[in-house]
Order: C-alpha cells, then sequence, then structure tokens
C-alpha cells in the first residue's frame, strides 16, 4: 500500500521500509526527521560546518545505498549515526596522512604533560548553568585534537565501549585508552583554567 | 601512580576492567590518595559530559539540504545504469583541505513547479558553474552562478553562512 | 566588475505590438543586489518585501536592495531584450506553456542559459556573487494578467 501524501505522521520503521522499496519521498523524510542530529553529530567530530554538511550529506546517501542492511534492530537514527561516524573516522584518517607530524602531536599522542599533571580539578559545573555548561564543554572540545575528540564523543556522547570505539578508529584498545585519558584530563585542565579565570 | 594504573583506573571507572583486575583497583583506591583524587577528577568530567552536548541545526533549508543528497543519490544510480556521463563534482570527491566555497554542478533540475514531464535544462558560460535549486516552500527556482577559478577560501558558502570571501564571477 | 551600473531599463521586445493574445507572457524582472550593509547602496530602495524574505530565507545577505525592475509582455515563441544595467542584460523567449528560456549576459558575456517553468506566483531567480561580498540577483516572474493590463515597454533614452 502507497504511503500517504503527508507522511509526518508515519513511524520511521514505516518510512524505512516504504524507502526500502525505493519510495524516496519516505526517505526524504527520515532525512528531514534526523537532518539536524546526523549533522551535529558530523560537526562534533570535523568542527568545520562546510565539512560537516558534505559529510553528513554522504552518510546520507550512504543510508539510501546500504538500506538494504537496515533491519530495525536499532532505530533508523542510531544506525544513520553510525553510518555518519564512519564517514567522519575515514575522512580524519586521510586529514591525518595529509596533516604533518609535528613534535606537539606526538606528544599529544602520548598524552603530553597532562599525565603528569596533580590532580587539583574543582568541579567543573559547580555554579554554571546548563547552556554555559554546555558552552564551555563544547569549546573545551575544540582544543582538542581530533583523534582525541573523536575517542571522547564515540565513548561519552555515542557510549561505544572501548573495543568498539577501537574497531572503528582502527587502532588498539590501549590506544583509545590513551586518547580518552589524555582527552579528560585536558578538558579538566581547560575547564578548571576557565573557572579560575572567572572567579578572579 | 604509573600510566597503567591511570589507565586501570579509568577503564575500572567505565566498567572496562575484568571483575578481579577492578577488585583490586578498589583496594589501590581506597589506600591511595591520589588514585582517589585522580578518579574523582574523571568522573566530574564525565558526569559533566553526559547530556550536555552541544546541540546544532543544518544551516541549510530542509530543500536544500535534500536536493544534493536527492542529485547525488540519483547520479550514482545513473553511473551504475549506464555509462557515466561529464559531471562535476568538486565538493565531493576533491580533497577536504582548500575548498571550501560552494561547489556547483551543472544539472538537470530535479523536478519541474506544476509541469509535468518538462524538463529544465540549464547551462553556463565558460569558467562558470551552476546549481539550481526549487525551493517549493518558497515558490522559487534558483540559479546561482560559481565561478569555477580553484582554490576559494576555506569555509565559505553564501547560504545562510555566516562566511567571507566568496568568489567573484569573473565577466571581462 | 560591478553589475549594477545604471542605466535606465531598456526593453526591446518581439512581438510587443501585436494585440495581446491568450499565450502572451507578461514578464517582471527585477534587478537586485544582496548586501550586508549600507555603503553605497543605501541610495536603493529596499527589495519588495516578499522577495526579499525568500531571499532572505536562503542566502547570507542582510539587505537586499531593488536596483532596477521593468515589466515586459512577450508574445508566444518571441524574444525580449531587458537590459537591467550597463552590466547585466536578460534575453527573455517565451515558449508557451508557461516555460521560458533565460539567457543572461553579464558585462556581454553569457552567463548562463535555460529553459525553465515560470508559473505565477513562482519567481525565477538567477544570482551570483558581486564585488565587495555582495551578490547579484535577477529575479523573474510572470504576471497573471488579462491582456488589456499589459503595460507598454520602458523605452531607452
Amino acid at each position: 500500500m502507497p504511503l500517504p501524501p503527508d507522511k509526518s505522521g508515519l513511524s520511521d520503521a514505516d518510512l524505512a521500509q516504504a524507502a526500502q522499496k525505493g519510495d524516496m519521498g519516505a526517505f526524504e523524510e527520515l532525512v528531514a526527521r534526523h537532518r539536524d542530529k546526523i549533522y551535529a553529530r558530523a560537526y562534533s567530530m570535523v568542527r568545520n560546518e562546510d565539512e560537516a554538511l558534505e559529510l553528513s550529506q554522504e552518510a546520507w546517501v550512504k543510508g539510501w545505498q546500504r538500506l538494504a542492511q537496515f533491519q530495525g534492530e536499532a532505530g533508523f537514527a542510531t544506525w544513520m549515526t553510525r553510518i555518519v561516524i564512519n564517514v567522519c573516522v575515514d575522512w580524519l584518517r586521510k586529514q591525518k596522512r595529509e596533516r604533518a607530524e609535528s613534535i606537539e602531536a606526538l606528544n599529544e599522542e602520548s598524552g603530553g604533560f597532562e599525565r603528569l599533571l596533580p590532580v587539583t580539578m574543582p568541579n567543573p559545573a559547580a555554579g554554571l548553568e546548563r547552556a554555559e555548561l554546555r558552552r564551555r564543554l563544547d569549546r573545551a572540545l575544540e582544543q582538542l585534537s581530533p583523534e582525541h575528540r573523536t575517542v571522547l564523543v564515540l565513548h561519552e556522547f555515542e557510549g561505544l565501549e572501548y573495543k568498539e570505539i577501537a574497531n572503528r578508529m582502527g587502532c588498539s584498545i590501549g590506544t583509545v585508552m590513551s586518547r580518552l585519558y589524555y582527552a579528560r584530563r585536558r578538558m579538566a585542565s581547560l575547564l578548571a583554567g576557565w573557572k579560575r579565570e572567572n572567579e578572579e | 601512580m604509573n600510566d597503567n594504573i591511570q589507565l586501570d583506573l579509568q577503564a575500572w571507572l567505565d566498567g572496562e576492567l575484568p571483575a578481579a583486575k577492578g577488585r583490586r583497583i578498589d583496594t589501590e583506591i581506597a589506600g591511595d590518595e591520589e588514585a582517589g583524587r585522580l578518579i574523582d577528577e574523571l568522573r566530574l568530567v564525565k558526569d559533566s559530559l553526559a547530556g550536555n552536548e552541544m546541540g546544532r541545526n543544518v544551516p541549510e533549508t530542509r530543500e536544500f539540504y535534500w536536493s544534493k543528497i536527492e542529485r547525488e543519490i540519483q547520479r550514482r544510480t545513473q553511473t551504475q545504469a549506464q555509462a557515466p556521463r561529464r559531471v562535476i563534482w568538486p565538493r565531493w570527491l576533491a580533497p577536504a583541505a582548500g575548498f571550501g566555497a560552494l561547489a556547483c554542478l551543472l544539472l538537470l533540475a530535479v523536478f519541474p513547479i506544476n509541469q509535468p514531464g518538462f524538463d529544465e535544462t540549464s547551462s553556463t558560460g565558460e569558467g562558470l558553474e551552476a546549481v539550481t535549486f526549487h525551493d517549493q516552500a518558497a515558490g522559487m527556482t534558483v540559479v546561482w552562478l560559481t565561478d569555477t577559478a580553484p582554490a576559494q577560501p576555506a569555509g565559505s558558502s553564501d547560504l545562510k553562512t555566516p562566511h567571507t570571501g566568496n568568489p567573484e564571477v569573473e565577466v571581462e | 566588475m560591478r553589475f549594477f551600473e545604471l542605466l535606465p531599463v531598456a526593453v526591446v521586445c518581439g512581438g510587443l505590438a501585436l494585440p495581446a493574445g491568450a499565450a502572451d507572457l507578461k514578464l517582471e524582472a527585477r534587478l537586485i543586489r544582496g548586501a550586508n550593509d549600507g555603503g553605497d547602496i543605501v541610495k536603493y530602495k529596499p527589495a519588495d518585501p516578499e522577495l526579499s524574505a525568500k531571499l532572505h530565507r536562503m542566502f547570507k545577505w542582510s539587505n537586499y536592495y531593488e536596483i532596477t525592475n521593468a515589466t515586459a509582455g512577450i508574445a508566444l515563441n518571441k524574444n525580449c531584450e531587458l537590459k537591467l544595467s550597463d552590466a547585466c542584460t536578460i534575453r527573455v523567449k517565451n515558449l508557451g506553456a508557461s516555460r521560458v528560456e533565460v539567457n543572461c549576459i553579464g558585462h556581454g558575456k553569457q552567463l548562463c542559459q535555460g529553459a525553465y517553468a515560470l508559473t505565477p506566483p513562482q519567481w525565477l531567480v538567477l544570482g551570483g556573487n558581486d564585488t565587495a561580498d555582495t551578490a547579484w540577483f535577477v529575479g523573474l516572474r510572470a504576471i497573471d494578467t488579462k491582456p488589456a493590463d499589459i503595460k507598454k515597454a520602458i523605452s531607452k533614452d
């Protein structure tokens, strides 16, 4: 049975099923529903608006091509998020090959001086409104290298385990752990610094 | 505290430590103030991040965003079905670095406005590319021309993003 | 190169003298500039609010100014040339059934040519970047009117 013209009331599962049969209008409705989420995930990883637009659109095209693989075991948005993550990881990997290796980058990879810092962490969220906390966290994420940010995003925002992150990023679990550790300590250092600045 | 213990503490916090090792960590934390403080710091960052990701919206209209996806789907479908036709895809395939300007394609209209069976066509002058976009909601068809001259400034876009450094249409 | 050097709009249409028929097209054309600040263009009037809102929704510029506007009647299968400025000329051919062929000339060079649907009240907008982070737009629209309402062409000085 063909879908009604107004698809806004249909479930993702129904739309995906129709799209699997070639209904591009159903797919367009899915794009409209979840485009912000997919774009936001791409942006969180690549931190560039134009690239995030392109990569998210590439993910949607891949989603269309792979619709037959969507079985509904996870939600459609979750399935698409995995696709955009892979697209972004591939892109970041390519960028890394093209980036010159610097001493700073190598130092950061191993954990940098942060791993040697004594722990003096005040609560970064204390006294902050949620919107301000989000802004600071976002600002701190901006400061991380793509590899460290990716591990943090995948672990903290996507809830992936170390092993799955390692699979997606094509590195060892040990590397994931090191990067996550560095990323967290760097975030703590940045947030503590800004908190101190505000209090002075 | 050596690096391995620091990473074990983190894995313990994340629930990724095998049970036996986890029990040893419990003992470690109980007797070591610095380990306890490290766990607190890592936990604070973890808890702060939880549920506090900044939301972001696509900075393009629904129709425009979709039109590019649809076009690419159709292009790949046609490429699979027949001999490839000459299509310019500077943004989709070019290396990411260095090309930030709005990419344009020589293309056919995606769908006509109230004209079943009417194929809109367009072509551009030398050194130019065009993208044609139908915004049904706005009741507008847009043909946007850009210069194909190399090395647009990174991050520039004319569509609803505050970037600067747009390429000029070169006319004599 | 600036797209907005002004001359009074010149309209030369084939078939204008013919009695207006059912297939005739009454066309409205506007040359518009998109910019983010006043600068030297504050002397121009703001563009039509409806069209401005549509452009604002899609493009990044804060302000849209109307440089020139023109209307013309085009008989079926006939051409019409509208010189919207020294730098910008539009040639429109009425293909019938609310379709037009549009040829956009900028500084004597063809910028684009295409066949499009032009059903009222839809706008067809051609555009591109101009100097100093501004943009040019040519908005075309078919006007739904009775043949007797077709205005005379604006004469060239």
